[in-house]
């Protein structure tokens, strides 16, 4: 549910989404602590309710604003140059994750990323098939691979 | 694909949405959704993954690759997102790779070939190229050479792994159409002796001068029953024989007549196809009426599988007896 929150506020282009986050799972917490129960909806639409409202308040805040394209560092200027390119401490961490991988989840993700346009997608349907897998459930494991492996290559870097 | 395999959400519709194009109703429904939708969710995750990939991969363009660097990168968990996706992006490929500098090590480590004599003399001009030039022209020219050896190989590897499929592809088509034909020769066969059974039946002749005899074989039951009893004039030339089916599972069919005293198989069919008797479905053969004695048999109709397998479908057990 963090994580869910998280991404909600940070496509609202708010610049504090973990605060955000945290701050809806606070008063969703202190209502469960002060009524002990969540009644009218269902727990999970609560927290959205309040996500809602949370990000409303933001927004009013005079002291944050969202983040504006011109005071972002390091803006891009086009596909892949702009970016700054996979220089050789990423690839050596992104190397060191998928080392830390259970073999079968470092070839999933290997092969699940692999080709393009209508090639990646039979290589996933076949991959599917291959671990006997719905596509969806592969997808979602992939992502949730990858989701690791992300998290692994910042701490890398941040660590280098 | 499996119906529960489709994807619930449109994938353009999660594209739009996390490129901040839909409408603000739309927007609010699915950032709803975002939260509450454990399948929504999912998919957005893996939408997102392949929208940042396509972005890397430089397959956005037009709207959708303006609103990307406009409105998506404006983030910065977003911008490291796509700079891990770039990281995987060319990860493969270096990896495979060795490092520059390892070729170049080799070639000059690599102790220079003795000059012949007679060359020397020949050519007194190239004395003035310094070995190193030479060895890493040589050693250029060879690996040339290994990998133009390797590409022709696999080159002819896959041409004859190409003519092999193709051919037996084409051997699968000429099977297939084969049982097509025996399939319609079949049905034919099966549709002229109906006839003749209608006819026979009509005429209700004489049991001795009837050259075709026929039965219907109804599904065989659990428990103690009468077996069905075939009576044939010594004359008869055809037996034909409907075997009622519970279901009908299987594209096509096979029956084998048994002796059930030696299970000897005395008569084998060709491929058979069910056709509607009544209500239910029914599998017709005939075979010579000379292949049976008064005795027992089985007749076992056995299914083929779409995958080709043959599985016993029942057995319709029955005695004949000749007069």
């Amino acid at each position: 549910m963090r994580r869910r929150l998280t991404f909600y506020f940070d496509r609202k282009n708010c610049t504090t989404p973990d605060e955000l986050a945290d701050e809806t799972l606070s008063r969703v917490a202190q209502k469960l602590d002060e009524k002990g129960t969540i009644t009218g909806l269902s727990p999970i639409h609560y927290c959205y309710v309040v996500a809602k409202f949370v990000f409303l308040e933001y927004l009013r805040r005079p002291e944050q604003s969202q983040a504006s394209l011109e005071d972002l560092p390091g803006m891009p200027d086009g596909p892949g140059g702009g970016i700054q390119s996979a220089n050789q401490e990423k690839l050596e961490c992104l190397e060191l994750c998928l080392n830390k991988l259970p073999a079968a989840d470092r070839e999933l993700i290997l092969e699940y990323y692999q080709g393009e346009l209508r090639a990646k997608i039979e290589s996933r349907a076949r991959l599917a098939q291959s671990l006997g897998l719905s596509t969806n459930a592969l997808s979602i494991r992939a992502c949730r691979i990858r989701q690791r492996l992300e998290l692994c290559v910042r701490r890398c870097c941040m660590q280098a | 694909m499996a119906a529960q395999d489709e994807q619930k959400y449109d994938e353009r519709l999660l594209v739009r949405y996390l490129l901040g194009a839909l409408s603000r109703e739309e927007t609010e429904r699915l950032d709803e959704l975002s939260i509450v939708d454990d399948d929504f969710a999912a998919q957005l995750n893996a939408a997102e993954n392949d929208l940042v990939d396509a972005y890397v991969r430089k397959e956005l363009s037009g709207g959708d690759l303006e609103r990307f660097t406009t409105s998506y990168l404006s983030s910065p968990r977003r911008r490291r997102k796509v700079e891990f996706a770039e990281t995987l992006r060319t990860f493969p490929s270096t990896a495979r790779k060795p490092a520059p500098e390892t070729q170049a090590i080799a070639i000059e480590e690599v102790a220079p070939a003795p000059t012949p004599a007679s060359f020397q003399a020949s050519s007194p001009k190239r004395s003035s190229w310094g070995w190193g030039p030479r060895l890493a022209f040589a050693g250029f020219a060879l690996a040339l050479l290994v990998v133009a050896g390797y590409l022709w190989r696999e080159n002819n590897g896959l041409r004859r792994e190409l003519k092999d499929a193709q051919a037996g592809q084409g051997s699968v088509l000429q099977h297939q159409q084969q049982l097509e034909a025996e399939n319609a020769q079949q049905r034919s066969a099966n549709d002229d002796l109906r006839k003749q059974l209608e006819e026979a039946r009509q005429a209700k002749p004489n049991v001795d001068q009837l050259k075709t005899v026929a039965m219907v074989l109804p599904p065989p039951t659990r428990g103690a029953a009468r077996i069905p009893v075939l009576t044939l004039g010594s004359g008869a030339d055809l037996a034909i024989l409907t075997l009622g089916l519970d279901t009908d599972d299987f594209r096509a069919y096979h029956a084998a007549l048994k002796d059930p005293a030696t299970n000897a198989v005395v008569w084998h069919s060709a491929t058979l196809q069910s056709s509607p008797m009544g209500e239910r479905k029914a599998v017709s053969l005939s075979f010579p009426a000379s292949l049976l004695k008064s005795q027992n048999y089985v007749l076992e109709l056995t299914g083929q599988s779409a995958k080709g397998r043959a599985e016993l479908v029942a057995s319709y057990p029955f005695r004949a007896v000749i007069k």
